[in-house]
């Protein structure tokens, strides 16, 4: 597989929720009012203010308890049925593997005659419908009001920091630099905030080759089920998962 | 400054307190009844109560027949997400010799609301 490709490795993620508020700053959205749900998993769901959000899975087996974090988000699927999908061709899917939606084509109150806020086309045809919710693409969030020109946003992968000069970087989001203000322009904002270094990017084929490394490393240190999601079914971000899938109410190609 | 951010409160907007299964379904030492992940609870110390939110959770266990809660303490009486503090439980007292203040383990009654 050609073009770029993002590795989430869940066996190292601390569930710090760093990547959704580097996300949030990123993107320029503005922050959800939330309720305490009984979970650490806050929003509950992702939405137009939460392009990624960390799940929390709690599951006992033998009288051992895990604790299982998932970085949920759009997959950038090799063969994206949102983009078909799209009738104003809003959803474009670049060489390197990026699926984003331009926000001055998409209108969702044009493309449906569904009510407001009811699955619009993309939304219906994403592959990865968790739990039977909706799909990926979610409606922007506005607060405190109905949203007049409404989007739907979902996470691009940061295209707009790919090719960014170092100089522009610095205006928008300085903490998000390296000393050297070079190594890191060209990388998504959740790869570089992320504490324990779970997430990487880089070459879709060494990423691919790096997560089943991984897997082996696993399965051999205590982690038997580790698997690489989604499993045959090709797309620019991928998992290395220390359980099966469906343990963490995910959908299996 | 941490509950003046928005997007902090966002990903952890409520004061909580921890609890295991078997002390959430154990209606000896809650007489008001078992508690539900969500719910708001009272809980009591010899000096003060406060009222927050239950997280019902895998991760604690009784230890040797004895159950444990876990308050956090980041919450106050200012900012934008306001809550009960934990440092309304805690006893006023503490190590003269290295200041360490006693408030890490006492006991506490748990209602639900």
């Amino acid at each position: 597989m050609t073009g770029k490709r993002l590795f989430i490795d869940t066996s190292k993620c601390q569930a710090c929720k760093a990547c959704q508020a580097a996300c949030q700053q990123w993107h320029s959205l503005e922050a959800e009012d939330t309720t305490f749900t009984g979970s650490y998993q806050n929003p509950p769901d992702m939405s137009g203010a939460n392009l990624t959000i960390v799940k929390f899975t709690e599951i006992e087996t033998g009288g051992k308890v895990k604790w299982l974090f998932f970085k949920d988000g759009c997959r950038h699927c090799q063969d994206p049925r949102c983009k078909p999908a799209c009738p104003r061709k809003a959803i474009k899917r670049q060489t390197n593997g990026i699926v984003r939606i331009d926000p001055a084509k998409c209108d969702p109150m044009l493309c449906s005659s569904d009510p407001i806020y009811v699955d619009r086309p993309c939304q219906r045809h994403c592959m990865f419908k968790n739990g039977g919710g909706t799909g990926i693409p979610r409606w922007q969030y506005v607060k405190d009001g109905s949203p007049v020109q409404s989007k739907m946003w979902k996470c691009d992968l940061c295209y707009n920091r790919m090719n960014t000069s170092p100089e522009a970087m610095v205006l928008k989001a300085s903490p998000f630099l390296s000393t050297d203000g070079k190594t890191k322009s060209a990388l998504p904002a959740c790869k570089v905030t992320c504490p324990p270094g779970a997430i990487k990017f880089g070459a879709a084929d060494a990423m691919l080759t790096q997560a089943n490394k991984r897997v082996n490393y696993l399965k051999t240190h205590g982690y038997p089920n580790a698997n690489v999601y989604p499993a045959d079914f090709p797309t620019h971000v991928i998992w290395v998962l220390v359980e099966s899938p469906e343990t963490y109410g995910l959908q299996v190609m | 400054m941490t509950r003046n951010l928005p997007r902090a409160n966002e990903l952890q907007p409520e004061p909580f307190v921890e609890m295991s299964e078997e002390l959430a379904a154990d209606t000896t030492a809650i007489p008001t009844g078992p508690i539900a992940n969500g719910d708001l609870v009272r809980v009591t110390s010899a000096r003060g109560y406060i009222e927050v939110k239950a997280c019902v959770t895998k991760r604690f266990k009784p230890l040797n027949g004895v159950h444990q809660v876990g308050v956090i303490w980041h919450w106050g009486y200012m900012g934008l997400s306001k809550g009960d503090s934990g440092n309304v439980l805690t006893p006023f007292i503490g190590d003269a010799n290295t200041r360490i203040p006693e408030s890490k383990c006492f006991m506490v009654k748990i209602e639900k609301v």
